[in-house]
């Protein structure tokens, strides 16, 4: 049972909802799926006395915005698994969320953003919204602000999130081949090493995610074997460790997993 | 060299009944399964939401306890001061374990250590001024809410001294290693060795010898629900405990003498189980714990473990130092194998005597003269073991499974074939070890079978065909051989149980039995029995167990014995009952009493079919004119019995050998799998077994417990591991941490049965329930480093992790 | 002693429907839904295996989806429609696939029985003739530690055909 005297806010606007978050900063928690923050406040992990729910807001849309799409703070993987858009615009996500462990009894609720937000090594989502240049929407006390992924990943379970801000929505290019590969030791697993692989144009991306305290992007300037294996085993300098591996397993099947993204993106395999 | 050890223990020496009475005339022919089994009792009740499990107990005024425990391996605690928790305003009671000293005696061990010669100690249901893992219970809140119980935790302090602390058993059987138990000078708990013959000489004639190691990681039984305690009293000082718990009546004895109350005062309910698997073996100090509590706040008290600390329980952290000499046929000439268990703290469970069977269940299916196997507790500051289904026997499964290949391997015999060299023939039995008498076995037919089942050869040319595309398969074979029924004398450890059997006037029949069931169907199965015995509808019988109140005393469920006990009390009173019925029979409708027959709810004269009266109608006379009418001498429908013990060898016999497990069941195993050699992962594609415990009442039952038992020998082989960090702490928190199978990580099993009747046991039953867990474990070790052969390395470090299996591949395959 | 009086814990009326009935429940906010179903409306059908969304033992149908009840903070529910175990069938009826369950011997203890039921209803709802993948994949937000899934998978095919004979003309 959650310990604290916990209060719950389900504000109707953005601007309430900062402001909630700014009266209560450093004794709050933004409220998305709750698949991450409520078992850890059960188990006393987290130690706050409030929580600001988004449900309120929305949030829930998948919708092109000019050459991007932007995903709702509230999309969970069901979302993304259902959306057309997605399937046509940016199949990598569909792609991700299908490989999600806890079944459907958890797809309908956990979302995208908050995987994000979370910022767990071991998740799928902070590899690959950083593989598809994703532009994270924050929404703060003195408006809106927009961050880049990679700046707003700050470092294991650490994100740029300012006294006040919620995020609201993250929008990524439209990237119609992409290929993904996603290794871990069993269904109950959290992934051990992601990677999602990117054409655009003439370059080719490999991101690499749960490697490492961040994801990491690699150009792959030669997708040969040998360059592919050189270009990722330079990229990894800092391997993540956890329960279930050491940093030295993740750095030595780090370059499989891009391969295996890159096979995946060539044959056009989103099986 | 090793010497044949004293037995578990000696009491009994009486000679012991080493073969079952005859049927009398009339029952059924037990050896016969009808093929017919009854759905599951309370099925609809759990289909429902309608079933009640212990934290649905909530007695009006119930309060909620929570528990301090300590962060430290291993600690002097200086002082505690519960001041501010004290006063907080919604917390009932704190206790410290200086408080508790004076409320509760010391707890009795499941199973104390010196009945088998080890060493042993005192515990408290909290520590008091040292604590050995981290884990350990240091205080205990009650408070209006579990909330505010846990709450209140953070507010008690506890002053620790930190003292060195020693996690690894290698490590702690250093001399220079901290010493948890300083009265016993080092770490070792004791030594179990088992012998015959002369190893040491035989290996070092032989002509081919392998030397290895296998280390087993530590695991964790992971039960869906947790263990739990409601606490009441009783104005009149009367306690009744509601229990997540396998042993209700030696529990309810524990805490008679653990609170100084007279036994009868106690009544231990044993709620429905949502899987035990010996994680519910009674011993723990939350048992009194939660009783003290409730006491004290003078209201019904609850405890519900946390996923958290149910993982602190550990089990099965075994390395195996083995040497084997063989010929050039593969046929093992001599064999020794040093186990040492890492039984983390000693505690009152009785995990830590996983240890014993470790080493006795060698040389299991395999005849083999010269053997030396020692088994070694050693005490590190982990938190301590409790029972796991197959309770060790699964270490001697795997040890013995991998030699088999590595002869195999070495010799360049198929191992199916190696095998077949070294069983036990079917005429030998029954046949004796250091520690076993085996019943009977039709090994080599039991192997045969599930090679194919599995379409071995077939196997065998996918995986050809696979490696010559660069995939590796891999087939293995586990055999394995489980001792069950364990009996040991001095312990609430034993081989036999209890049932009464009561039939009422209007023909419904009450089975009162001392056996639990943690989900696995005896109820069910007990039931139809007893049904069977009298001829009618199985809807008739009712079964009550686990309550102290009403069930004669029995030790619960474990060791696969609940059948083959409290089913089997219960078959031989219906039968005395029957008896009596049809006395009474004989005398109203003036027949021979042997010439009727109790079927289709009726009480019938074979030779004269219209001479019958039905079940009820014979029950009732004999309440309404029982020792009011000629012939109607016994009115009392109720018998108690206990089965009698068979084949148990408690004396050592002039070779100095003994038997504590009546019963043998062995199954056989085949594992198909793939290895991605890039990242170790291990993929599980097939899975085929054969089943032989003997005659089986329940088939779908036994099928149900060896699908289980498969499942967790696969996590176990595969995934489940509860490693530690550098801080002394137990690092899997969760299910994302220890990660038993899911359904997409399994294949369905392929299961058919073998029927090979003990000649010992009424029922020609064998245990069934443990069996499977070592069969699969030793499968799917000997499949992963099948699959690794064209690469040359082994894996000898279970669980088979990916960075397991591909440091095996990467480094050479030094374990 | 001084007792010290710790703030009150906020508490909130929650408005929900569940199993077809409209309840009005006195909360606190930082109760689960799993916490409000079991000890506020004594629905104790709903366990908790993990409070941590691994088990599935939890789960509830939630406005039609399929939910763990440890993972939803009861006061976020205000006015949902929740159907738990105890009203997955109507009262004294089993649906195919609690029939075939019990007929296959798909369960030992039952404790993570609302997980499985909840979610083989919710594949066939999407796929009245699901493979044998298809299944497993269903299942993968539970656990079971009787049955090695082996008589699930099978209980949960035997209900898609029991519902398709019924369907079929």
């Amino acid at each position: 049972m959650i310990r604290t005297h916990l209060r719950y806010h389900r504000p109707d606007t953005p601007d309430d909802a900062a402001a909630l978050l700014a009266e209560h900063h450093g004794r709050v928690a933004v409220l998305a799926g709750g698949s991450q923050l409520l078992p850890r406040m059960h188990r006393g992990e987290v130690d706050l006395d409030h929580v600001v729910d988004l449900r309120g807001l929305g949030l829930r849309a998948i919708e092109r915005t000019g050459g991007r799409v932007r995903l709702g703070a509230m999309v969970t993987y069901d979302d993304a698994l259902a959306s057309a858009l997605l399937a046509e615009a940016v199949p990598l996500l569909p792609r991700v969320a299908r490989g999600v462990t806890g079944g459907r009894q958890l797809t309908g609720h956990a979302t995208l953003v908050g995987a994000l937000c979370h910022a767990f090594p071991g998740t799928d989502m902070p590899g690959a919204l950083s593989a598809l240049g994703a532009t994270v929407e924050l929404h703060g006390p003195d408006g809106p602000r927009e961050c880049p992924v990679d700046e707003f990943l700050l470092g294991a379970q650490s994100i740029d999130r300012r006294p006040g801000e919620f995020v609201a929505a993250v929008t990524v290019d439209g990237v119609a081949r992409s290929g993904y590969c996603k290794v871990k030791h069993a269904t109950g697993s959290w992934p051990i090493a992601t990677a999602s692989a990117i054409e655009d144009g003439d370059a080719l991306t490999v991101t690499l995610g749960a490697v490492q305290a961040r994801p990491l992007r690699i150009v792959i300037p030669d997708p040969t074997r040998s360059a592919v294996d050189d270009a990722v085993a330079a990229a990894v300098t800092a391997p993540w460790t956890d329960v279930l591996a050491p940093g030295d397993y993740r750095a030595r099947i780090a370059p499989v997993v891009a391969r295996r993204a890159l096979t995946e993106l060539r044959e056009g395999a989103h099986a | 060299m090793t010497t044949t050890p004293t037995p578990p223990h000696s009491l009994r020496t009486a000679a012991e009944p080493d073969t079952v009475p005859d049927p009398p005339p009339g029952a059924p022919d037990l050896h016969e399964t009808d093929g017919h089994q009854p759905l599951r009792r309370d099925g609809d009740l759990l289909l429902t939401g309608r079933a009640r499990f212990v934290d649905d107990i909530a007695p009006r005024g119930l309060m909620h306890a929570a528990i301090l425990r300590s962060p430290h391996p291993h600690a002097l605690i200086r002082g505690v001061d519960a001041t501010r928790a004290r006063e907080r305003a919604d917390v009932e009671v704190v206790l410290t374990g200086a408080d508790a000293v004076d409320l509760a005696t010391p707890l009795p061990h499941f199973f104390e250590p010196s009945i088998v010669g080890c060493r042993t100690t005192e515990f408290r249901c909290l520590a008091t001024d040292r604590v050995r893992w981290v884990g350990e219970p240091v205080a205990a809140v009650v408070a209006t809410s579990l909330a505010a119980a846990e709450a209140a935790l953070d507010d008690i302090v506890v002053d620790y001294e930190p003292l060195p602390a020693v996690l690894d058993a290698d490590e702690a059987l250093r001399e220079d290693a901290p010493v948890l138990f300083e009265e016993w000078g080092d770490n070792r708990l004791g030594l179990f060795p088992f012998a015959e013959g002369d190893a040491a000489a035989k290996i070092a004639a032989a002509p081919h010898v392998i030397r290895d190691e296998l280390r087993v990681g530590r695991q964790h039984v992971a039960p869906m629900e947790t263990r739990g305690y409601v606490a009441e009293w009783e104005p009149g000082g009367r306690l009744t405990l509601w229990a997540s718990t396998q042993n209700p009546h030696p529990l309810r004895t524990n805490l008679a003498t653990t609170l100084g109350v007279p036994e009868d005062r106690v009544r231990v309910v044993a709620t429905r189980m949502g899987g035990g698997f010996g994680h519910k073996f009674n011993g723990y100090g939350e048992e009194p714990l939660v009783c003290l509590l409730s006491r004290l706040a003078d209201a019904p008290v609850k405890w519900i473990e946390t996923r958290k600390d149910c993982l602190l329980v550990g089990a099965r952290e075994f390395t195996h130092r083995f040497e084997v000499g063989f010929d050039d046929d593969g046929v093992v000439l001599g064999l020794s194998d040093r186990i040492v268990g890492n039984i983390g703290c000693l505690a009152p469970w009785g995990g830590w005597s996983m240890t014993f069977p470790a080493g006795m269940t060698f040389p299991g299916p395999y005849r083999i003269a010269d053997y030396a196997i020692e088994s070694v507790p050693v005490v590190t500051n982990k938190a301590p073991w409790n029972g796991f289904r197959g309770y060790g026997k699964e270490q001697a499964a795997m040890a013995l499974e991998r030699i088999m290949d590595l002869v195999a391997e070495h010799r360049g015999i198929d191992p199916a074939e190696v095998r077949r060299r070294n069983f036990i023939p079917p005429e030998a039995f029954p046949f004796w070890t250091a520690a076993k008498h085996l019943d009977s076995g039709e090994y080599a037919a039991a192997l045969d079978k599930a090679l194919a089942l599995a379409g071995y050869d077939a196997l065998r040319e996918r995986q050809a065909a696979a490696l010559a595309q660069g995939r590796h398969l891999g087939v293995g074979i586990g055999f394995e051989l489980t001792p069950e029924g364990g009996d040991f004398a001095g312990s609430f450890v034993r081989g036999f149980d209890t049932s009464t059997v009561r039939v009422h006037p209007s023909g419904a029949v009450s089975v009162l039995t001392g056996v639990t069931s943690p989900g696995t169907g005896n109820e069910t199965s007990i039931a139809h029995l007893v049904a069977r015995e009298f001829g009618i509808a199985v809807e008739a019988v009712g079964v009550t167990q686990g309550d102290t109140d009403s069930c004669p005393y029995g030790f619960g469920n474990f060791t696969s014995r609940s059948l083959a006990t409290g089913g089997a009390a219960a078959v031989l009173a219906a039968r005395e009952l029957r008896e009596r019925m049809a006395d009474a029979a004989s005398a109203l409708l003036d027949a021979d009493a042997a010439d009727f027959e109790f079927r289709d709810g009726a009480v019938v004269s074979r030779t004269a079919p219209e001479t019958s009266l039905t079940f009820a109608e014979l029950a009732e006379t004999i309440y309404r004119r029982g020792l009011a009418a000629p012939g109607l001498d016994q009115p009392l429908l109720e018998v108690t019995r206990i089965d009698l013990p068979h084949n148990f060898h408690h004396v050592p016999d002039d070779q100095g050998r003994f038997s504590a497990y009546p019963s043998f069941p062995y199954s056989a195993h085949v594992a198909l799998v793939e290895v991605d050699a890039e990242t170790g992962v291990v993929e599980v594609l097939e899975y085929s077994a054969i089943d032989d415990c003997g005659v089986v009442i329940s088939p779908g039952f036994v099928a149900g417990q060896l699908y289980g038992a498969i499942a967790q020998g696969i996590g176990g082989a595969l995934w489940e591991e509860v490693p530690y960090d550098e801080d002394g702490a137990p690092a899997a928190e969760t299910f994302k941490h220890y990660l038993t199978p899911r359904a997409p990580d399994l294949p369905s099993f392929r299961l058919e049965h073998q029927h090979t009747p003990s000649p010992f046991t009424l029922l020609g039953t064998k245990g069934a329930g443990e069996s499977g867990v070592g069969g699969a474990m030793a499968a799917l070790l000997n499949a992963v480093n099948d699959g690794l052969r064209p690469l040359g390395v082994h894996a000898h470090r279970v669980p088979l992790t990916p960075p397991v299996v591909l440091d095996a591949i990467v480094s050479g395959g030094a374990p | 002693m001084t007792a010290v009086e710790p703030d009150a814990a906020p508490e909130r009326d929650l408005a929900l429907t569940v199993n077809g009935r409209r309840k009005r429940v006195r909360i606190e906010d930082r109760q689960l839904l799993v916490d409000v179903l079991r000890d506020n409306l004594g629905m104790t059908g709903t366990h908790i295996g993990c409070a941590n969304g691994d088990c599935g033992a939890c789960t509830v149908r939630m406005d039609g989806q399929i939910t763990k009840s440890c993972l939803v903070l009861a006061a976020s529910a205000e006015g949902a429609d929740v159907t738990t175990i105890e009203g997955y069938s109507p009262r004294g009826t089993l649906d195919h696939v609690q029939q075939a369950f019990w007929d296959l011997d798909a369960f030992q203890c039952g404790f993570c029985l609302p997980g499985h039921l909840f979610a083989v209803r919710d594949l066939l709802d999407r796929d009245p003739d699901p493979g044998e993948d298809d299944i497993r994949e269903a299942l993968r937000g539970n656990l079971c530690r009787c049955t090695g899934y082996v008589n699930l998978v099978a209980a949960a095919g035997e209900a898609a055909r029991r519902e398709r004979e019924d369907q079929s003309p």
